[in-house]
Parts: C-alpha cells; sequence; structure tokens
C-alpha cells in the first residue's frame, strides 16, 4: 500500500489527502460526482487496506461545501471503516466542518455522529 | 406552481433545441459562467460557440455599462433585468434587457434604425470609418460594439422599448445569430421579440429566476449550478436556505442526468427556479422517462411522499446502513432526501408524452 493517497479538487469532486506518515486525512471541496460510486472505490480501497495497520491515531477533517445524496452514502461508508479502526482499539478523531449557518451540513454531521459508536466532532468555520 | 405550468412553459419553448434565461441582477462574475453553459453539452461547431460566447460578453458590457441604476427608485415595481440565450432552427438568439430612460431611446434606436439593412460589406465599412474617427460616445463606444455585434452575428439586431412610466422604459434588445451557412431569408417570426416578451412576462409573474431547456447531460449541470449560486438573491438569503436549495437542486438536476430518456441524441428536459417571498424557493423539473420506468417512479414516490419527516429520517437511515448498492427496490436515498428536506409536501405530474413516452415533473420547495 502507498503511503500516500492523494486526488486533486474539480469541480464536481474533492480535493482528497491521505498521508499517514503525517498523520493527515482530508477530504475538502465540493463531491457531487455523477457516479458517486466509482468516485469513492479508490479512495474506500485505500481506508480499507490502511485499516488493516492503521496509525495508533488518526486525525480525520472531513470538509464539504456541497454534495451529492449518492456521497452521502460513501462518506458514511468511509465513516464505518474508521470506526472498524477504533473496534481494533486504536484512536480515530474525526472532525466534521461546516460553514457558520449550514445547518444541512451540521446536521448531516450531527446524524452520523448518532448512528455510528466513532466520535464526530462537529466544527464551526 | 401547479404541476401542468412546466409542461406549459415547455411547450412555449418546444421550437428550441436549448434555453437558458436568467433573470435577475447582472455583474461581471456572470459572463464565464454563461459563457460556460454555452459551451456544455452542445453539438454546434467550435467556430460558431465562440462567436456566441463573443456576442454573450458584449451584451453583458452593453448592460453593465448601459444600465441606468440612477432613478430606478421612481419606478414602482421591481423590473428584473434578463438575459435569454437560446437555439431556434439554428438560429441562436440573445436577448437581453435593461432599463432606460426615455430621452436616450431617441438616440439608441437611430443607432440600431441605422444598422438595419445593412450588408456584410456595408457594416464592416461603417465599423472601420468609426475606428478611425475614433468617435465614442458619452457612455464609451456603444457605436462600435452595436456595428461589431451586428457583424458577429450576420444581421442587426432587432430591439423594443416598453414603457414603464416614470421617464423609464424597458429596453429589449435581441441579437440574432445565423449560422456561417445560413442562406436563406429571416422570417418574421425568427427576428421577431413577441416570443422574448411573452417568455419576460411569464418569468415576472411566476418569479421564475432560472430557466433551461435542452440537454441535462453532467457537463450540463455543473454551471447551472454555478448559476444559481451566483444569484443576487440567493448570496442575501440565508445560508442555511441557499445550502439547503443547492443541496436540492443537485439532486433533481442530476435526477434527470441519470434517468432522461435521450430525445434527438439528448437528454432532454426543462428545468426552473422560482421565488416565493424572502428565502423560499421552488425547484421544477421536466423530463421524459419510458411510460414503465414512470409507473416505477411513481410507485417509489407515492411509497414516501405522505411520511413524516420522523420516519423519513428512519429510512434515510435504513439507507445509509444498507450495504447494497443497486437501489432497485424502494425508494432510494436521493427521492428521501427530496421529501426530507421539502418544506411543503413535494408535488409531482405524470402525463402521457409521443413514442410511449412519459413526461414526469417534480417540484420540490425550499
Amino acid at each position: 500500500m502507498e503511503d500516500r493517497f492523494y486526488l486533486t479538487p474539480t469541480s464536481e469532486t474533492p480535493e482528497v489527502v491521505f498521508d499517514r506518515a503525517k498523520n493527515e486525512f482530508k477530504i475538502s471541496g465540493k463531491s457531487m460526482p455523477e457516479n458517486a460510486l466509482d468516485f469513492y472505490a479508490p479512495i474506500l480501497n485505500w481506508l480499507e487496506h490502511y485499516k488493516a495497520s492503521p496509525n495508533n491515531q488518526t486525525h480525520f477533517d472531513i470538509t464539504l461545501d456541497y454534495f451529492n445524496s449518492g456521497s452521502v452514502k460513501q462518506v458514511f461508508k468511509i465513516l464505518c471503516l474508521l470506526e472498524e479502526i477504533t473496534e481494533q482499539g486504536k484512536t480515530v478523531e474525526v472532525f466534521w466542518h461546516y460553514k457558520k449557518g449550514d445547518e444541512l451540513m451540521l446536521m448531516k454531521g450531527l446524524e452520523f455522529d448518532k448512528f455510528l459508536d466513532l466520535t464526530i466532532e462537529v466544527k464551526e468555520r | 406552481m401547479p404541476s401542468h405550468k412546466i409542461k406549459d412553459f415547455y411547450n412555449l419553448l418546444s421550437r428550441d433545441s436549448f434555453v437558458l434565461i436568467y433573470l435577475g441582477a447582472f455583474d461581471d462574475e456572470l459572463t464565464p459562467i454563461l459563457m460556460d453553459i454555452n459551451d456544455a453539452g452542445k453539438s454546434e461547431m467550435k467556430s460558431s460557440r465562440k462567436k456566441i460566447s463573443y456576442l454573450i460578453a458584449e451584451c453583458f458590457q452593453n448592460i453593465i455599462r448601459h444600465s441606468d441604476k440612477t432613478n430606478r427608485v421612481t419606478l414602482s415595481e421591481d423590473v428584473p433585468e434578463m438575459f435569454i440565450l437560446r437555439d431556434r432552427n439554428r438560429i441562436h438568439h440573445l436577448v437581453t434587457t435593461n432599463i432606460v430612460q426615455n430621452e436616450h431611446t431617441v438616440d439608441l434606436s437611430s443607432k440600431l434604425d441605422s444598422l438595419q439593412n445593412l450588408s456584410a460589406s456595408e457594416l464592416k465599412e461603417m465599423y472601420m470609418q468609426i475606428f478611425q474617427n475614433s468617435e465614442t460616445s458619452a457612455k464609451g463606444g456603444a457605436g462600435l460594439g452595436l456595428i461589431d455585434m451586428a457583424r458577429k452575428s450576420g444581421v442587426a439586431p432587432t430591439y423594443k422599448f416598453v414603457d414603464l412610466g416614470n421617464n423609464f422604459s424597458n429596453f429589449f434588445m435581441q441579437v440574432n445569430v445565423l449560422p456561417k451557412d445560413f442562406s436563406g431569408t429571416l422570417t418574421e417570426d425568427d427576428y421577431s421579440l413577441d416570443s422574448a416578451l411573452a417568455i419576460y412576462e411569464q418569468m415576472v409573474r411566476e418569479k421564475i429566476v432560472i430557466v433551461q431547456k435542452g440537454d441535462f447531460s453532467q457537463e450540463a449541470v455543473l454551471p447551472l449550478i454555478q448559476l444559481f449560486e451566483n444569484n443576487l438573491n440567493l448570496k442575501d438569503a440565508e445560508i442555511a436556505v441557499a445550502k439547503k436549495v443547492l443541496y436540492l437542486l443537485i439532486e433533481m438536476l442530476q435526477n434527470m442526468t441519470r434517468h432522461s430518456e435521450k430525445i434527438n441524441g439528448i437528454k432532454e428536459g426543462i428545468f426552473y427556479i422560482s421565488e416565493h417571498g424572502t428565502s423560499s424557493y421552488e425547484i421544477s423539473t421536466g423530463n421524459f422517462l419510458k411510460a414503465d420506468q414512470a409507473q416505477n417512479l411513481k410507485e417509489k414516490l407515492d411509497a414516501i411522499i405522505d411520511l413524516d419527516k420522523l420516519t423519513l429520517a428512519k429510512k434515510y437511515k435504513q439507507q445509509l446502513m444498507n450495504s447494497e448498492e443497486t437501489e432497485g427496490k424502494g425508494a432510494g436515498i436521493g427521492l428521501i432526501e427530496l421529501c426530507r428536506h421539502s418544506s411543503d409536501r413535494i408535488n409531482y405530474d405524470i402525463s402521457p408524452a409521443e413514442n410511449g413516452l412519459a413526461f414526469f415533473s417534480l417540484h420540490v420547495k425550499v
């Protein structure tokens, strides 16, 4: 597995930075690809491998301006993988950043937190 | 808005293979977005697209430069500006409106009239003459701009003044862009402003801010989202509403991209967004589906349309947890989200169309 995973942002997909050495895990920007399943497949694949030998502590930031419902489901799958990492006794800190006043994005963060045994900290920006 | 209205609007534009209508405020940020829309998903030749992009920019500069915003307060009603780009029988039309003081209408008319019936070479000669004399009007070169527009489009723009009272008029100008190989003669219908006037009236009456009819491929969807983001009313609206509207807008436009049946090689459909008071919007879409697809969709929608928010939230959670990727059975997450975040019950209608297809329209309020 590569130690680093990177996707450049486009007008419809977010920037993705996973850097094991720096303990930097970030998804940020817009996420509205026509086919969310295809777009997220390599991301989920990388994290699936990462899950096999994760850092003791994983710092994960999600900052999304817009997304489509297809992406919501894929992001949820990412969070499920992170939850599985915590089940191995490792620490995962997830920060869900939302723009001030963006009730929808806040709601998504709070819901994910409720649905999972993973602590998701919502942060206004 | 009752469901039949989207069909009426669709019929009003039935001869157009592409239409974009924007009502609202104009600023410099708008020009590149409209160019993207012009570029997206169209089969036109590159040279013709480039020409149209140039004309869009020119039209916009004219509006921004010449709009008389100084004494507008004296007008009793809000008179929004409109931009139309349409493709009818291979002739493109660009329509703009802006408010002018009546004292300028005579001068403007005579300038435009002087271009009527001029041949391409006569227009060129006129252009060169003014260019060399570097004559500029008080507002900076309207003369040259107009002549150049006529040269590029192949025929003089048509125009009309609609009196607004209090010494103001609404100035409608339509640039008619002929295809390169155009050899026929223009009919009254080709250059008449009647259709644009009717559209304007309907837009203002229904408080519609954006309409697009034509192809709904992913490339065509992205600039539309940008266009709406840029809409001044949205900028001012509370961010909570804005984000919700965009979430549902993306959902509805992408649904069209995904499920529309192709007609004449494009995913033909219509979309518009209207304002209902402050910070309240209605998004409407209309597109063609196979009759059995439409029936299937109807069953999915009927199963969730009247559920309360709490039950919808549960369904949403179930869908998230469901690891099955094929969302064949039951309403997918997208439809659940539309019902969940719409401020009113969503509305839909299915009516039979030609060739075993059905026209499906959907209305969601935020």
